[in-house]
This record gives structure tokens, sequence and C-alpha cells, in this order.
């Protein structure tokens, strides 16, 4: 399948941002799992994304989870109504602790001439990794006996759209409540961004001090 | 000395602010110093922070002669934390070199991130890799496009110079020793190295891979070893047939080696495998790739020929999806392979004036711009292109190559799976096409 790149279409710009966004996301989320620790390292198993080693979770049902999240997510973003997705890590009383936050943005489409090959694409995708790899320096480390979710804030009008079908698939979004999503004293730490004509995203960590010296 | 203290304010930024990952190859890279003042750097910076009592971990390479193993004794090229130092030094007879690989602000969970951290370093600089090491060797220069023998001959040949080149990227990756060397950590070096260089790199991975896997060295490297192995092993038939060549040309690669070791021993005595192994891997890469005629290289020619087929092109300039992730996900919306074999664009010389109708604000902008070149270079170049911000203006103007000579050009060898027409006709013809299609 050869694609016109000089005459493509913003559809197809569009398809292909949010084609990779999710699959960056699957990974992300793989490894934020590895590094926060909130499973043990030997359920992790090296694999190759965008050139470089990433650690991914070989148990199915965790797998099964994470598929299902990130094709909820897509069909949010699809709209273009997603905003931000979140993975929350919450302690055993369901108070979060930490937030690994993506905001996404419309991608500045005119330029995709600039990136034909995806190839600079690639290249931040890999530093958010790094970064990612990185974070749990900069981190206070988390508590034994941690849950993690994920939250995704959207337009309602999107969430209503998708409900009945999610519904039907056995993997119904649900409204998070106000506990969960709101963390005191909350300091930030940025990661990552990038503006390439595909993806426009920034990522960074939301990390509540208090919680963690309870 | 003032440029060293300079040096360790800078590192001490990198670390330390902005708790990157440095290790001696990005510092060399980045600094354009020799990789043994990187390394000295290195060590001076963990010395001093830890008289500072700031908290910085490092991680070693060490090599040397492993206690024997059946009566085998063998060769290993390690990359520790620090907390293992100790003790895997005692576990070594003979320790022949201990330097500093990397500094971080943050214990590493895994060696991926040091994989990592250097990365995008190594290939951006991978023809010039060798410009602050020890180990050079002169002859070796990028093949063109037309020495590369035709593909017919390519069976017989890869048996025949698989053992020579094999046998030379093997050979140069032992050092002193005339044993079986180990490739545990090398190959993960390699990996970094020769990674664009996806014929040579699968022709000597896959009898490096044979080594590995006898081997049960339990190292951290040996991760990244794994890592290329699984790399090889996604890029598809091309590895079946790889391994069979590869090994053959195992046993043939003691001899060879031990020749090549004995120029090596004369002419460079220093006890450093790995870089030796690096600097000339990524030379012999190069004339393995008009030696060699793996398959995977036989199969992109052969799709050539047929057709401008784009799959190629995706799999290796889009993201490979990995292999765990949601089967119902499609990969790859990645586009691919235009057309026109080198997309040339043409800057617009236009005034504004040129349409009457709708007036486009013109703004020139400094771009980067990736394209092929005539060689079948991947070429990045930063071009200015002149960006109109009209609302109707769906596709971006036409911009004309102009290879400034101040713009950085990095020449990046995508694996040749595009035919490279002669480009001074189409840069002549799209010239052309677009003073007609500005109209």
């Amino acid at each position: 399948m050869i694609k016109e790149l000089n005459g493509m279409a913003e559809s197809e710009a569009t398809q292909i941002g949010l084609d990779i966004f999710s699959e960056f996301l699957e990974v992300a989320i793989h490894s934020i799992l590895y590094n926060r620790e909130l499973y043990p390292a030997g359920v992790f198993e090296r694999r190759k994304k965008y050139n470089v080693p990433v650690q991914i979770c070989v148990h199915p049902e965790v797998n099964q989870y994470i598929t299902q999240v990130v094709n909820g997510i897509s069909e949010f973003n699809s709209s273009n109504q997603l905003e931000k997705v979140a993975l929350v890590v919450c302690n055993k009383e369901l108070q979060p602790l930490e937030k690994f936050i993506l905001e996404i943005n419309k991608p500045d489409m005119a330029q995709t001439q600039t990136d034909r090959y995806l190839y600079q694409l690639e290249q931040s995708l890999r530093s958010f990794l790094l970064k990612i790899n990185m974070a749990d320096s900069l981190l206070t480390p988390l508590p034994a006996d941690c849950t993690w979710t994920v939250h995704a804030t959207t337009s309602e009008s999107a969430a209503a759209k998708r409900f009945d079908t999610n519904l039907e698939n056995n993997f119904p979004w649900l409204e998070a409540s106000e506990k969960e999503t709101t963390m005191d004293n909350a300091s930030i730490l940025p990661l990552k961004s990038t503006t390439s004509p595909y993806i426009n995203m920034q990522m960074y960590v939301e990390e509540s001090k208090e919680c963690k010296d309870s | 000395m003032a440029t060293d203290s300079m040096y360790l304010e800078n590192l001490e930024e990198y670390v330390n602010d902005e708790g990157k990952i440095v290790t001696y190859k990005w510092l060399s890279l980045n600094l354009h110093v020799h990789v043994n003042e990187a390394k000295q750097m290195l060590y001076t910076f963990v010395e001093e922070q830890k008289k500072k009592k700031i908290h910085v971990t490092a991680t070693y390479f060490v090599s040397g002669m492993c206690k024997s193993v059946d009566g085998c004794q063998t060769y290993t090229c390690t990359v520790i934390p620090e907390e293992e130092l100790e003790t895997f030094k005692n576990s070594l007879t003979t320790v022949h070199s201990i330097h500093v690989y990397s500094v971080q602000k943050a214990g590493l969970k895994d060696s991926n991130s040091l994989y990592l951290a250097d990365y995008d370093c190594v290939k951006e600089n991978l023809f010039e890799i060798h410009k602050y090491r020890s180990i050079k060797y002169e002859k070796a220069q990028p093949s063109s496009e037309a020495k590369r023998p035709p593909i017919k001959t390519a069976q017989e040949e890869t048996k025949v110079s698989g053992t020579s080149s094999a046998a030379s990227t093997n050979g140069h990756s032992s050092s002193n020793t005339k044993k079986d060397a180990k490739k545990g950590g090398i190959a993960g070096m390699f990996a970094n190295a020769a990674t664009k260089k996806a014929d040579a790199s699968k022709k000597a991975d896959a009898s490096k891979k044979q080594e590995i896997k006898a081997e049960t060295n339990g190292t951290t490297t040996a991760g990244k070893a794994d890592k290329k192995n699984q790399k090889d092993a996604k890029k598809g038939v091309a590895n079946f047939f790889a391994n069979h060549t590869g090994k053959k040309a195992a046993p043939k690669t003691m001899e060879v080696k031990k020749e090549e070791n004995e120029e090596e021993a004369e002419k460079k005595k220093d006890t450093k495998p790995k870089q030796n192994g690096k600097g000339k891997r990524s030379k012999q890469a190069r004339n393995g790739d008009s030696d060699e005629e793996s398959n995977k290289k036989k199969r992109r020619r052969i799709r050539i020929e047929m057709s401008e087929s784009s799959e190629e092109e995706m799999d290796y300039e889009s993201p490979v999806p990995s292999p765990v992730p949601s089967p119902t996900r499609e990969p790859s919306p990645v586009p691919d392979t235009p057309e026109k074999e080198s997309p040339k664009k043409q800057e617009v010389s236009v005034k504004p004036s040129q349409n009457g109708e709708k007036h486009r604000k013109r703004r020139r902008k400094l771009v980067p711009k990736t394209f092929m070149d005539e060689d079948g270079y991947m070429v990045t170049e930063k071009v200015w292109e002149s960006e109109s911000t009209d609302a109707s203006d769906a596709e971006p103007p036409p911009v004309k190559e102009t290879p400034k000579p101040s713009s950085p050009q990095k020449k990046k060898k995508a694996s040749p799976k595009k035919k490279s027409p002669p480009s001074t006709g189409s840069k002549k013809q799209t010239s052309l096409s677009s003073f007609f299609s500005k109209k």
C-alpha cells in the first residue's frame, strides 16, 4: 500500500497519528508498570519498540486489561475529544499517590512533509520512553500494595457516545469519583513534550507528597 | 586545567540538573574529546561527587578472563552496576580493564536505559564513530551502490565471504587472547553500532548468536545481546538463512581470528576490546556491505526490482509494533514510500503577487527535510521552506532542495530498499513541474 505523502489527506494523517498514539500509550503503560514496580520485575519481558528495548508485561490478564483500556482511549481520541490520559497509582485506600499524565492537543498538520519517514517522531517517542525510565530517580518510591488505574479526560458527549458500545464489550468506562481524582498537595514533574505533525502531546507526573509520607 | 573544570561542570549539569544518563560514548561525542578522556572525566566526576556526598551511581565496564568452566576459559566484557563491581572482579581470574561506563543520578533498573541513553547520538555519528577512539582502520570505506555484487552470486558469496567478514568482525571483537571471545557484552555494543547496517549486522550477529547462546554469562549486557537476537529474529526470513551460513563461519573464525589478533595486538597494544571491536566493527560492517549479501538485502533488492513496495519501508522507518500488544490493532499507519524516489522539494521563488485571487502570506521557515539522495542514503537537511498560511492551502508549497553549505548534513544509511535513480535527472524534472504547478 503506497501512500502518496504529498497529497495526503488530513484524515489519513490524523488516523496515522491516532494509531501511533495508541501504540505508544500501550508501551508507555507497560514501562510505567515496570519502572514503578507495580508488578514484580519477573513478569516483564524485554521486547523491542522504536528500535530500543522496552519491558512488556507477559501476564495475560494484565495485557488484556491494558489492551481494552487503550482501545477505549483510542475511540475517545478518534473524535478528537480526548484531553488527557492519566495512569493513576493509588494506595490501599484508593487515594491517588501519583499520576502519569499525557496531555493531548490537536497536532498541526501542515508540516507532515518534514517528517515523511516518521524518523523524528520515532526519535521523540524514544526520548519519552527514556524519560519514563529516568522518572523514578526523581520521584519518591511507592509504598507496597498499590493499585493502578487509567483515567481519561474527555468531553461528555464522547463519553456518552461510547458508553453503550463499551457496555457491550463488557468493559464500561465509568465516571471517576471525586476521591479518585483529587490529589492534595500535588507537585508536578514535567517529563517530555513533543509537537510532531502527527502527535502533539506532553507528559508529566503529578505526585502527592502527603500521601506518600503516611 | 581550565578546560577540564569546564567539562566537569558541564558533566555536573547533565547528571544532576537534567537527570541524564551520561555514558562515556555520549560524553566523547558531545564534547568532542577522545573516549579515554571521557572515561577519565567520568571517573574524576564520580570521585568528586563522593567527596561532596552527592549521590550519583555509576556503572563500570570490566573485562578479563573468567575462571574456567568445564576447562574452557572465557574472556568476558561486562557492564555492571557499582554494587556488583567487587563481586564480579573477584569472579575473574585476571582483570584486564575497568573503566566507568556511565554516570547517572539514580540507580538503573536495567540496561534498557543505558542503550537508550546514547542511541540517538551514536546513530547520528555512525560513520564517524571511530573519530575519538583508538581503533582505526583506514582501508575501510563505505561502499557505494555500484560496487555491490549482483544478487545471483549472493548465495555463494555469502558462504565464501561470510567466513572472512564474519570472522573479521568476530575477530576484532576479541582482543589479546586467541581464545574464543565471548560476545555477551560486545554483541550489545555491536548492536549499537551496526543496527542501521541491517545486512552486515544480520550476518555477524547471526554467527555471534551461536556463540552467545552457548555462553551462559549472567551479565547485564547479556540482556542486550538477547535483545539484539530478538531484534534479528523479528527481521524475518533472512535471519533463517543467515543462521546457516553463520554456523559454517563460526569454526573458521578461530583461525582467521588468530591472524587478525596478532596484527591487532602488535598495532594497538591496548586492552580495550570493546572499543576495538566496535570501531572495527563499524568499519567492517561497511565493508561487509559489499562483501556479504545477506538474504535480507537480497529480499530487498528483489522487492526493489519488482515494485516500489512500501512495506519494507514500514519495517524500518516506522515504529514496529511489539508482538504483545493487541492483535486487534493493525500495525501501521505509517506512511510510506512516496512514489517518487527522491522527493525533491522546490523552493518557492515566488512572490506573493503571483496569485491575484488569494492573499497568501508566505513565511520562510528553517525546517529539517528528510529525503533520499543519489546514493540511496537518507539525508536530513535544514532547508528554508516558505510556508503559506492560507487556509485553503492543503499541501505545503513545494520546496526546492537547496543544499546550503551552512546547513548541517547528517547522513543516515537507510537500508537500501529503495531504488536510487539518478537524482540529477529528477531534480531537473521536479524543478520544471513545480514551476508549472505553481500556476
